[in-house]
């Protein structure tokens, strides 16, 4: 699905919203320069890709199935 | 995420407790991100600044374990808890005890070549610390165990008290030098008395006996919690290091 956001290399923010997504892999291949993220309302369990996103200054994972704590610690520490 | 300024996790099946937990994991920057709208409160804060702590001493301990295994795998050297609980039984029911030395000894003068430690007095004679001291180069590990309790305590030791005493070996302190590692499990205990002994000078950055001048590496801090004088008696000086 990301590899459709190849083109958009001036891409900073994106809203991805309510669509149902469950896996973030290789997210950060293609959008590696975002710097705004909306994952909101999704079915995402592991934030796995997104600890790449260096750019990165604002995510929204609220409203998903994130269980582990731990899994969060990608973001802080790039591991798990 | 070095640049990560807001994040919003509410709505996850995360449990209460996971604010300080993501928090804690930005480091030096735990303070700055914004979490669900709200950046770490007073409490928080120090929650946050605990759980930080209590990694670091987590990864340095796993670290210097592996290194103990590697060390112990080529000299078979390892030290059980109970060299530390049995130094404690010594005879002079003193705050030294015995004291191995850390290289062969030559003589009467090397078996009793340790450097002191005056322990400042401190309203909390429970808390002590042990130093897990590693020697690679000369392929030698000693053991000494530092009691700062009185005697009479002592001899109404309990096979509870000496599983609470391994429990208490397992808050091992490190310290590290530049490639010499020296393993030692030794209590300091923070009340007046006596001077402990310790096996090295840590001021002057040389091994005892042997004279080799290495740096200090503190993964805890401990280095600046100790003095010498010339004499090389070394000295705590913060017991809040410990």
């Amino acid at each position: 699905m990301f590899n459709n956001f190849k083109v958009l290399t001036s891409l900073t923010k994106l809203d991805l919203s309510h669509n149902k997504l469950s896996k973030l892999d290789d997210v950060n291949k293609v959008i590696a320069q975002i710097k705004s993220l909306n994952l909101k309302g999704n079915a995402i369990e592991s934030v796995k890709g997104l600890e790449k996103l260096v750019s990165l200054e604002v995510l929204d994972l609220s409203d998903n199935q994130i269980a582990e704590v731990n899994e969060l610690n990608r973001l802080g520490t790039g591991q798990a | 995420m070095p640049l990560l300024e807001k994040l919003d996790v509410a709505g996850n099946p995360l449990g209460r407790l996971y604010r300080t937990h993501v928090l804690a994991t930005f480091k030096d920057r735990s303070l700055e991100v914004t979490l669900d709208g709200a950046v770490a409160s007073q409490r928080e804060t120090k929650e946050i600044l605990d759980l930080q702590r209590t990694w670091k001493g987590q990864t340095a301990v796993q670290t210097a374990g592996d290194r103990e295994g590697d060390i112990d795998a080529d000299n078979d050297l390892s030290i059980s808890d109970n060299d530390a609980v049995q130094g404690e039984d010594d005879e002079n029911g003193s705050q030294v005890s015995n004291v191995t030395p850390m290289v062969p000894t030559s003589g009467p003068q090397d078996a009793k070549r340790v450097s002191q430690v005056s322990l400042a007095a401190s309203a909390n004679a429970k808390r002590s610390s042990q130093a897990s001291l590693i020697s690679s180069s000369t392929k030698r590990v000693s053991t000494a165990s530092l009691e700062g309790r009185p005697r009479q305590r002592r001899s109404s030791t309990t096979k509870s008290l000496k599983q609470k005493k391994r429990k208490a070996v397992q808050l091992t302190r490190v310290v590290r030098f530049d490639s010499v590692v020296f393993h030692r499990k030794f209590r300091v205990p923070f009340q007046p008395g006596p001077p402990v002994f310790l096996p090295h000078d840590p001021t002057s950055h040389s091994i005892a006996d042997t004279g080799v001048q290495i740096p200090i590496i503190d993964i805890f801090g401990i280095r600046d919690a100790y003095s010498a004088d010339s004499t090389g008696t070394a000295r705590v000086n913060n017991k809040n290091k410990f």
